[in-house]
């Protein structure tokens, strides 16, 4: 007996997240596991994961890929719907959340904010170029305090007096946390005084003049981080909801791209199968002299020739299954 | 002594709204025109060393036509001051100091051709202008200035009624130049509309929007600009978000936005503006806020040569996925609500009995 299910990848900077939800759309399993800067890596391993753990066999009917990497998750797995983190996370939620309005997702280098109405995505930020406050942030300064990432939380809801630290900017929290580091603030006071100024600067930047209605969901890897949720329901002084697959939300979302795209065309997936977990692949980077920009592009390859130096892009020959970083559109495949 | 009738256009600021008027204006003159090349990362990089960082995007770039016109050998280069376009109405300080700022950071042997536009101060009309631009090269014939703007207006003219009938900028651009006038049929409606909101010299400048027209283009959306409107349409524009005019180019902005506002066409307006613009930062505010109220869905993008453009995509791409689930939200509710409860953390693999659970 074999399930019908949808497959979603969602490949973000730092951590890759594969879920699996049924023909109506819930939830069967997920994984995760660290992009560890090899994201075609992380993407088979994860595909081999989840069909180890399989409880039953898996019929793929349609697959989604999101997150940074979702363009490179879509040529190695063959995806069907190749979707941004946004619409994935607000469709994730208006199905698992009843009655979501409001979305706040931290990532490990992304922060956003998704503002729904019945269901429907009407207004959303992303952060610019400011990436204080983000999963990578905060690894950072636990590491920094000696406090394994895991323990965060729990350290920071132990703060009584919570210290006043800047977060403008990442820069200048880190300043001001070593500052009152020497000053000897406790630890639990230093690290809770960061996750409400890290709260303080996600609500002035990116919730400027929306509105934050109830339910409020917290998804991303940083709703772990149960110091950061309390600093959210203070400062927003409303209970906000955690789901159960926060960390995985993404692809969750992006698998139910799939399952609508499926129910909407009726088309044959593209999925390559799960032998994906283990073909080669290999990319090669080569610099295009066709015009001043000087272009790098980077060419991605199924097979298990090796292909060492190359002097000129045409000179990549082999099952070429994605190639991006040009400006004009001459290398571009269809 | 014969003067070398050759002047070098650099392919930024004022360019991209003036340059059909000034094709045909050199060339009735018989002054030949040499065009910087289009912007490339050379481009960029070049303009930006020249300059403080907090400079705004397309001044960097600016500079960075004006090295390369200089690297292909020409003399003298266009370097307009468009100080004030009528009474009360000015540009910002950046465009109206730009033969000064150009003259400072350039140390080169060029000559830079800087006629002064200022109807505020002066009372300067347009033919002071234009005689001033055509001195150096000892054209002072008053008679011959006129003519030369009749014919630089035709071009101008025809470019803009094919511009208006929805034919795309570059087409405009080459047809008019070409001396031909065609008017296309308007193409078929997309599934959504949308209005783009900025300067010429940010959303014409392929390198510097990183070609948000061919992006916008390939997930069927259709875009309005400025180039579709009437001055009047954007004069009522300007009036619908409770402002009088004050900048030269406000056209281009809150006249736009607050035209495309009004508009049930529209979907969604996105503005898009230089890091560190002054002016455009006060009327994307003032655009932010009618479009709150009027409920029109609005994304901001903002560029600067740093600006990745794997963020771009993404903020684009959720932005029209946002526009077009709203359109066919009806179908969209039927699809993605569940007719049964959710119950979190449910492996329905449980409930099958040939395998347990690792």
């Amino acid at each position: 007996m074999s399930l019908d299910v949808y497959l979603g990848i969602d490949v973000g900077s730092v951590t890759t997240k594969l879920a699996l939800v049924d023909e109506k759309g819930k939830y069967v399993d997920s994984y995760m596991l660290k992009t560890a800067g090899k994201p075609v890596d992380a993407v088979q391993d994860g595909l081999r994961h989840i069909l180890s753990q399989a409880l039953c066999d898996y019929s793929v009917k349609g697959v989604g890929t999101t997150g940074s990497g979702r363009n490179l998750a879509g040529a190695l797995v063959g995806a069907d719907v190749v979707k941004n983190e946004i619409t994935a996370h607000a469709v994730a939620a208006s199905t698992n959340i009843p009655g979501v309005q409001t979305i706040l997702e931290i990532g490990g280098q992304d922060s956003k904010i998704i503002i729904l109405r019945d269901g429907i995505v009407t207004d959303f930020a992303m952060n610019t170029v400011c990436a204080a406050g983000t999963g990578s942030f905060l690894d950072h300064q636990a590491q920094r305090l000696n406090v394994p990432i895991e323990k965060f939380g729990e350290t920071a809801l132990k703060s009584e007096n919570p210290a006043r630290i800047a977060g403008r900017c990442g820069v200048f929290a880190e300043s001001d946390l070593i500052h009152k580091q020497q000053l000897g603030y406790p630890v639990e006071d230093l690290l809770y005084g960061l996750c409400q100024a890290l709260v303080r600067n996600y609500l002035s930047n990116l919730a400027l003049g929306k509105e934050l209605l109830p339910t409020i969901s917290f998804q991303g890897g940083v709703a772990t981080n149960s110091g950061m949720v309390k600093a959210f329901e203070e400062a927003l002084n409303t209970k906000i909801v955690v789901p159960e697959n926060h960390q995985t939300m993404g692809a969750i979302g992006a698998a139910l791209l799939a399952m609508e795209n499926h129910q909407y065309t009726e088309a044959e997936t593209k999925f390559k199968g799960w032998e994906v977990g283990n073909m080669n692949f290999q990319s090669v980077t080569c610099q295009c002299t066709g015009c001043s920009n000087n272009c790098e592009v980077i060419t991605i390859l199924e097979g298990a020739q090796h292909i060492g130096h190359v002097e000129k892009i045409g000179d990549i020959k082999g099952n070429i299954i994605a190639r991006w970083g040009g400006t004009c559109g001459r290398w571009d495949i269809n | 002594m014969e003067k070398e009738m050759v002047i070098g256009i650099p392919r930024g600021m004022s360019f991209y709204n003036n340059y059909p008027f000034w094709f045909g204006f050199f060339s009735s003159l018989g002054i030949k025109i040499v065009l910087s090349d289009p912007t490339t990362k050379q481009t960029m990089s070049d303009g930006s060393a020249l300059v403080v960082t907090e400079t705004c995007l397309p001044i960097k770039i600016y500079l960075g036509h004006i090295l390369n016109l200089i690297a292909k050998g020409v003399k003298n280069i266009f370097v307009p001051s468009l100080q004030s376009i009528a009474p009360k109405i000015y540009n910002c300080s950046k465009i109206r100091g730009l033969p000064d700022l150009v003259r400072n950071v350039i140390k080169a042997d060029i000559n830079i051709i800087e006629p002064t536009l200022d109807k505020s101060q002066k009372h300067q009309g347009l033919y002071a202008f234009l005689e001033e631009a055509v001195k150096p090269f000892g054209i002072t014939n008053i008679e011959e200035i006129k003519k030369a703007s009749k014919q630089g207006w035709k071009v101008y003219n025809n470019f803009l009624v094919m511009a208006r009938s929805g034919m795309s900028y570059k087409k405009a651009m080459n047809y008019a130049l070409q001396g031909k006038v065609f008017i296309e049929n308007a193409s078929t409606s997309a599934p959504i509309n949308v209005a783009l909101v900025s300067h010429a010299y940010n959303i014409y400048d392929d390198r510097a929007c990183m070609k948000i027209f061919d992006k916008l283009e390939k997930m069927d959306v259709k875009v309005f600009t400025s180039l579709q409107l009437t001055d009047e349409q954007m004069e009522e524009g300007i009036a619908a978000l409770g402002q009088k005019r004050y900048w030269a180019n406000e056209y281009e902005m809150t006249g736009t936005a607050g035209h495309y506002l009004k508009d049930n066409k529209i979907d969604g307006i996105i503005t898009l503006n230089a890091f560190g613009c002054g002016p455009d930062s006060l009327m994307i505010e003032r655009i932010t806020r009618k479009a709150k109220d009027s409920g029109k869905p609005m994304l901001s993008l903002t560029i600067d040569e740093h600006t990745g453009e794997a963020g771009f995509i993404t903020r684009l791409e959720a932005f029209i996925d946002m526009l077009y689930r709203k359109k066919r939200s009806k179908i969209i509710n039927k699809i993605s609500m569940p007719e049964y409860d959710y119950v979190p953390q449910t492996n329905i693999c449980d409930s099958l009995t040939f395998a347990e659970k690792k």
